[in-house]
Formats: C-alpha cells, structure tokens, sequence
C-alpha cells in the first residue's frame, strides 16, 4: 500500500514539473489544487461541516487539553500559567510509578491472555464446515453487552463470598472460596480476564474475514507440495494475517493501557492502588479532586506514551510494506 | 439542471449540518436582570413524579411568586453529584442554587464556583442565629461561600431485631448499644455467633472508608495532623493509629464480623444494612439514606436505632456533617437575595413567619405520608430558640416512631463533636481508603509499614506542597 503510494507522489511531481512551462513548482501545486476543487467542489462543501466537527470535538480539546496542562487551573477556569508544575505534582505523587506500572501490567496480561486466543479461534473456525453462523455469533454475543454491563456482570462472578460464582462453582469441589478482585496480585489478571471476555469475539471476526480473503488456491498449491496444516498455517496464513495482528497488537496495548470503566466499576482501583491506572487517576483528579490541571498532566502523560506506541507501529508497518 | 439541483443541495445539507455543529457551541447563562425581572433557578427540584414533594415544592413557589412577583423562578431538577458537577459548572449550567455536602465545601470554594454570600449572610440574620460549630465550617478567611441546611453527627446505626435476637435489649425492649469499642466488637461477634449476619458494616471506597474510619480512629487517640508554625505534618505514624487499625484487622480477620467484600461504598452499606444482612455502621442518617432503606430495602423502620459512635482509650468523638447551600458564582446581588427570599420561605432560613412556618410543617408532614422516619433531630443547624421549638413541634406531630429509639442520639451526652481536619481531608480520606482496604484485603498485611508509608506519602503529596 505504502509503495503505491510513494509511486503515485513520484508520478505526481513528475507531471508537476514536467508541465510547468512558465510558473514554479508553487504555483503549479497551486494550480492542482484548485483543479481539485474546482472539479468536486460539492464533495468539499459536504466535508466543511464534518471539518468543523472534527475540529471542535477532536483537534480542540485535544489542544486545549495540552495548552491548559500548563496552567493553574480553577475547576475549568484558566488561571496563571505554571510551566510544569501540574506534571512535577503528578509525576511526583508517590503512587504515580505504581500506576504506570500497573497500566504496563494491564499490556502484559492482555497480551498473555487474549493477543493469541482471536488468531487460534479464527484459524479453527474457518476450517469448520458445519454451524460457521451459529459459532461466529455465539462468540461475537459478548461484543453486543455494554461494557458496564459486563464489568457489573464478572464484578458479582469474582464476588468473594459464597454469593459469588466462581466460588459456588469451587465450593462444589470443596475448594475454599478465593478472594479474587480483592487480591492485589490478581486483579489486574482478572479485569484483564473480563475485557478479553467481552472483546475477543470482535476480533475474532476480523481475523476470519482476513482468512476468507485468502486465495484458496494457495491452500491447495501448498497441499500439493505436501504441507501439513501446521506448515499451511505458518506459510500461508499468517503472513497474511501479520498486518492485522499488528494492528490488533497496537491496538490492544493503547486499549489496555488506558483502562478505564473495567477498573473503575469493578475494584475503584484498588485494593490500595493495585489496579488504579492513567485514566481512571486523571478522573479521580478531575471529578472527585477538581484538580483539572493535574487531571490534563496526566492525560497528556498518557497521550505522549500512546502517540510513541504509535508512531512505532507505523514505523513497524512502513518497514514491512516495503518488506512484502 | 441536474447538476445545479445536486449543488444545491450540498449547499443546504452543508449548512444544515454546519448550523448544527455550531449551535453546540452556545454556553447558557442566567440572564441577570432583565426589565426589573430577576431570574433564579432552584436546583434539586422534584421530579414530577415525586408526588408529595413535587407538590410542596409547587406550593412554595405559588405563594414565593405572590411575594416576590419581580423574580422569576426556574425549576432545576439537577442535583449535585460528583460525575455531573465539574461539567455543569464548565458550561456555566449549574441552577442558582444548589446542595452539596460538609465535605464539598473546600472543593468547589477552592474551583471558584461558590458565590460569596457574606453581605446575605449577615443581612437574613444568619450569624445570629447559626449554631457556632457550623459557622466556622461555611466561614473562610472572614468570608461565607455556604450556609448549612442541615446537619447531622455521624452516630451508630443499628438494626433492633437483629439485637433482640441476640437478646441485647433492656426491660422495655429498647436494644443496648455498644457504647465503647471494645462492646462494638464485643456486640458484632455475638451477633455474627447468634445470626450469621455481618456484625458491623465497614465501608471501604470512594473516600468513605477514610471517611468513616477517621472518626473511629479518633476514639483510639489519633491525631492525623499537627501545625508546625505555618506548616502541617502528618501525624498519624503512631501507636494510636497501629491500635485502631489493629482493631479493624481483628474485626475481620480474627472475630469474622466483617463482610467479605472488601469493596464497599456508600450504596453497598445501605444495602447490606437495609436487606438485614448488617447489624451496625457507622455513619449518617441522612433523609435520602433511611428513604433508600425503607422504599428501597424494605427496611422496618421501627427497627431503626441511632446511637453514639462508640468511645475509646482516646475518647468519644462525633464527626459534624450535613448539607449546605451553595449558590452560583456568576449571581448578582439582587439575584442572591432572591435566593436567600426562596430558602427563607421554604423553612430553611433563620426567619420564622407564617409562611417558613407553613413550610417547616409541610416538610415533615409530607415525610410522615412518605413512610420516612420523624421522630429524630439529630443536630441542629440553628442555636436553641425559636427557629428550633418551631421544629421541635412540627416533629412532634408527625412523629411516626418510637423516639425512644434515637434518645441517645439526640442527646449526644459525653461525645465531643469534632470538624474534619483542618487541611487536604479528601486526600487524607483517599490515603486512609487505601490503608483501609488493605487491612481488609490482605491478611498477611504489615500494620507498621503500611501506616509509615502512608503517613510519609501523604506529607510528600500533599502537605509539603
């Protein structure tokens, strides 16, 4: 996709160059522009508004979010600025290296418990011959509960008395009940548990739409030369499931590192911090504190470490385009 | 043709749809004075599917409206909440006037959304009239931001028939609380022996286990923190606060009285209190909360028993809560005296006519139809007096218990009442949450350490900047 691109740019300064017999280089993009427009400009006029949209609810808070992070902030009045105070304040709180260690936790166990279970289930379901409807939305199902919902639902399935689930179903086989959410070294792996419950269903679905794009041809010229499944597997499907699987990975590591109502519903983010993570401490700052600033420097702090994420997986994505 | 028709409309759906992303841009804003018309908006209006209060609400503003034909009132059903507020007061949408709690008072003071009302406070005869203890509460640097609406101790709320189970009750049937920590502990293993029940309900989130244990901490003798010339430290690594969370390991650990979750909120003690399933919190019996026990829970509300918090070897103390009156900090001055006209004539300001008369009745009158307790004063907002025998009457009236079940906490005979702590209480009641739900979560926990970590967090986070 990349190379295309990088050939059509190259295509385009060629015309640029070629046919601009009196005016510079300028004038002619100047020229294409307004061509551009001039040949779809209803097109444009739709997008305006959507423009508009964009701006005032993506571009502005964001900006604004980060402009304000350096001032004293008076709930959301804007007092003097302060350089990195908010950030110093934040930074400086002694639970902050506890929290983004356990949004590190949060990646890690996401990636231990659901990165592989969407790739395997695509794999099986697509060989399946019989009951594909039946399966795909029996996994997808999930997916269709509210995410509080499903928080509420896995909050009363770890509940640690014998009103809870899981230790009816332990007590069957006289095992005592287990403490769950409220032990600190598992309530991270536990809400992680929940978010994989609710969402592998989805990804599962586009792992499989993936493998139905494959050309079954290769399959069977694989077999032909005696490949095994395994050996299909690893030949054939997964290169052609990389590029999602690295979308997927990029993804979930943002998705899980900026955790937010799992934590929030099923522990508040304890016990004593142990699953209090960026975005649910800039809440706390901002609606139980009203300490907006330092809620911003937190949001910020976080946006910073995304946006690497980010511009890391393009790297990763541009190098294998030109790769394939 | 086609073209052109295709053009415009684009052109139209371009505006439509530009109109409607601009029109969300619009800040609403009180009109001040308008042609002599002064506007206010009363927030916590009833729904109207509230019956008896939206009806008492609605009697109020017909006979407000004969008195003060100038000002024009909007209902505002909004309530103060910690998700909605920050929001609300952003795009300058909070009513006029509004409660909040003891605990809000700091916060939104500080945030710069609280009116000063000092000139109204001292014109309505409120400093008069306030009851002292509450005076310092609303008042900072010489200047009032709230005026109290109503308040309370927090006391010891108990469940009768679970006491007359465990046959603690004297000759009339009047359950025997526990009027020292160690009869608390004492009282909730015979309760959790005899039952099955949790003997006492702790809660352990949102601020409210802070909250709660640090008024137990103080009948241990805490002391959270001490001025230092113009600086505060935090005290609390001492052997009294080892001994109370000691204590509170013991209730759950050793005697098994507490619950099992060790996530609990302010909804969740109601609940467990309310089902049955809990004999005795600590905490406060605010209208809303008793209203949730009995509607909600099916509650008895002969069953209900308000105490003292149990004392210690540091004491027995009370902490003083309760709601205030915040009005908005964009009103002018005509607009908050219309305010302080409005709480006057509901019953709630220092004056007494025929009409905050009218109103006083009407308020208890309508909880007695509601099947809400009257019959308990708790604590009074106003000094003795007039203001408070008008009270004491109306409650009489309606009074639909047996008082006798609130005598102790009417009386609040040898308890101290105390205010929060001076500086950061929110941050101290997040620390103490946290100290809180790991007694309660780990049984392998290390009183000491933890105690002397929190103690320096909280000195590093908070104090020292």
């Amino acid at each position: 996709m990349s190379k295309i691109k990088v050939k059509s740019l190259d295509a385009a300064k060629g015309v640029l160059i070629k046919d601009g017999n009196t005016g510079t280089y300028k004038g002619e993009l100047f020229r294409c522009i307004k061509s551009t427009v001039k040949h779809s400009w209803s097109g444009w006029l739709l997008l305006i508004p959507f423009f508009f949209l964009m701006i005032f609810l993506l571009w502005k808070p964001l900006i604004m979010g980060i402009y304000w992070s350096f001032f004293e902030m008076k709930g959301y009045v804007v007092g003097e600025f302060c350089g990195l105070k908010n950030y110093i304040t934040v930074m400086s709180d002694t639970a902050f290296l506890q929290t983004l260690g356990n949004c590190i936790k949060y990646v890690i166990w996401s990636l231990i418990i659901g990165y592989m279970i969407p790739v395997v289930l695509s794999i099986v379901f697509n060989e399946l011959v019989h009951l594909n409807k039946f399966i795909t939305f029996s996994i997808y199902f999930p997916s269709l509960v509210p995410g509080m919902a499903v928080a509420l639902l896995w909050y009363y399935v770890f509940f640690p008395n014998m009103t809870g689930l899981l230790n009816q179903m332990l007590s069957i086989f006289n095992i005592a009940p287990k403490t769950w959410l409220q032990n600190s070294d598992w309530t991270i792996m536990l809400i992680v548990l929940t978010a994989t419950w609710e969402g592998f269903g989805k990804t599962t679905l586009f792992y499989m739409a993936n493998l139905q794009s494959i050309n079954q041809e290769l399959f069977e010229a694989a077999m032909l030369d005696g490949a095994g499944i395994l050996h299909r597997v690893k030949y054939v499907t997964m290169p052609y499931l990389y590029p999602t699987m690295l979308l997927f990975f990029v993804n979930q590591c943002k998705g899980l590192f900026c955790m937010f109502e799992k934590p929030w519903v099923m522990t508040g983010g304890g016990p004593n911090g142990a699953s209090m993570t960026l975005a649910l401490k800039s809440y706390y700052y901002a609606f139980n504190d009203f300490r907006v600033g330092e809620s911003l420097a937190v949001g910020v702090i976080t946006f910073v470490i995304l946006l690497t994420l980010t511009f890391v997986y393009k790297y990763i994505e541009k190098r294998n385009s030109y790769e394939l | 043709m086609k073209q052109k028709r295709r053009t415009g409309l684009c052109a139209v759906l371009a505006a439509v749809t530009a109109v409607g992303v601009m029109s969300g841009c619009s800040t609403q804003t009180k009109k001040a004075t308008e042609d002599g018309i002064v506007e206010i908006s009363i927030g916590g209006w009833p729904e109207q599917d509230a019956n008896v209060s939206y009806a008492r609400y609605e009697n109020w503003l017909t006979r407000y409206n004969e008195l003060y034909p100038n000002v024009k009132v909007e209902k505002d059903n909004w309530s103060y909440s910690y998700d909605t507020f920050l929001a609300k007061a952003a795009s300058n949408m909070l009513p006029s006037v509004y409660t909040t709690f003891f605990t809000e008072i700091k916060k939104i003071q500080s945030a710069g959304y609280a009116a000063d009302i000092t000139k109204q406070v001292e014109n309505y005869h409120y400093l008069e009239n306030l009851n002292e203890d509450l005076i310092s509460i609303c008042r900072n640097d010489g200047k009032f931001y709230t005026i109290p609406k109503s308040a309370y101790a927090l006391c010891l709320v108990a469940n009768k028939s679970l006491f007359k189970e465990i046959g603690q009750v004297d000759e009339n049937g009047y359950a025997i609380l526990p009027q020292t920590i160690e009869e608390l502990t004492e009282t909730a293993v015979k309760i959790k022996e005899k039952t099955g029940k949790i003997g006492f309900i702790m809660p352990t989130m949102q601020k409210q286990g802070g909250w709660i244990f640090s008024n137990l901490a103080w009948e241990f003798g805490v002391q959270f923190i001490k001025q230092e010339g113009d600086s505060y430290a935090a005290a609390f690594d001492s052997q009294e606060m080892r001994d109370a969370l000691q204590w509170l390991y013991d209730m759950k650990w050793k005697h098994k009285v507490l619950g099992d979750n060790a996530f609990v909120d302010a909804n969740e003690v109601i609940k467990q209190f309310g089902s049955g399933n809990g004999a005795m919190f600590v905490g406060q019996p605010t209208e809303g909360k008793i209203k949730t026990m009995i509607h909600g829970y099916q509650f008895n509300k002969d069953n209900l028993v308000l105490g003292q918090v149990p004392g210690g070897p540091g004491g027995r103390y009370s902490l003083i809560g309760g709601d205030v009156w915040v009005l908005n900090n964009n009103l002018n001055e005509e607009q908050k005296n219309a305010v302080f006209d409005w709480i006057n004539l509901i019953g709630s300001g220092p004056e007494l006519n025929d009409d905050s008369l009218d109103s006083i009745d009407s308020y208890y009158k309508d909880l007695n139809q509601l099947g809400s307790v009257v019959g308990y004063k708790g604590l009074e907002i106003w000094k003795s007096g007039p203001i408070c025998d008008a009270y004491d009457e109306a409650r009489k009236k309606y009074c639909n218990v047996d008082a006798s079940n609130f005598r102790e906490y009417d009386t609040f005979d040898n308890t101290t009442l105390r205010s929060e702590e001076p500086v950061h209480c929110q941050d101290l009641y997040d620390v103490l949450d946290s100290l809180v739900q790991e007694v309660l979560s780990n049984p392998n926990v290390d009183i000491s350490s933890i105690i002397s970590n929190a103690a320096d967090n909280f000195q590093r986070n908070f104090l020292d900047k």
